[in-house]
């Protein structure tokens, strides 16, 4: 019933650049739509992160909102819900980058490299993550 | 309300009182609560307090609930 901050759930994602553009498929997805003789063109990338509770929950719908001057909640950003949600919640990954001379390296899991993630890879990270820790409204009325 | 990702939001004072008064935890513990578990736990409250008891039943009273579209002559 109550989560310890240890646990996590592991998110899979499949990738692969095309020009200057990242194609990203969530597990299932990538299964189920991409033929089996191209899927050797794909990347994969585990990401472990840290389970919804209701006050993780609560801690980034809060730091999505933005404030005015006076410190009151103004308006509430999906940009910045997003954002805060990404470098909230993920623990570990198995995410590359390449170092000065070209070698691949383990990516540190920080703002940096988190804010410089793909777009599309970024939102299938986190559409998998949703799928796993929030009920749908067309789940709910199974 | 729009809680960002599609999903109905829940009231978070309410939830929190509600839990807090029903099984006695404390804020603290209901933070460590899986979303997911509070998520469906008041669907099924909210269900009982229609007087919904089982899946089937729900079909039956959307049914009854919904609009009937009257074919024209």
């Amino acid at each position: 019933m109550f989560i310890t901050d240890d646990e996590v759930i592991d998110v899979i994602v499949y990738y692969r650049q095309v020009g200057r553009v990242y194609l990203s498929y969530k597990e299932s997805d990538f299964n189920e739509n991409i033929k089996e003789e191209d899927k050797v063109k794909y990347k994969k990338l585990t990401v472990s992160m840290r389970i919804l509770t209701w006050g993780l929950y609560n801690e980034l719908q809060d730091a999505a909102w933005l404030r005015d001057e006076n410190m009151e909640k103004s308006t509430w950003s999906n940009k910045k819900y997003k954002e805060e949600k990404l470098k909230k919640i993920i623990v570990k990954w198995d995410a590359t980058m390449k170092n000065k001379k070209g070698e691949e390296i383990p990516a540190p899991i920080n703002s940096n490299t988190i804010m410089s993630m793909s777009p599309n890879i970024a939102e299938t990270i986190l559409s998998a993550y949703d799928e796993r820790s929030i009920f749908s409204e067309e789940e709910l009325k199974k | 309300m729009s809680n960002g990702h599609g999903g109905s939001a829940i009231n978070n004072d309410l939830t929190e009182i509600f839990l807090m008064e029903k099984f006695h935890w404390l804020p603290q513990d209901i933070a460590k609560i899986p979303y997911k578990k509070i998520q469906k736990y008041f669907t099924i409250e909210k269900w009982k307090d229609a007087g919904i008891s089982d899946k089937k039943s729900t079909q039956e009273m959307i049914k009854q609930l919904a609009p009937k579209n009257k074919k024209r002559k």
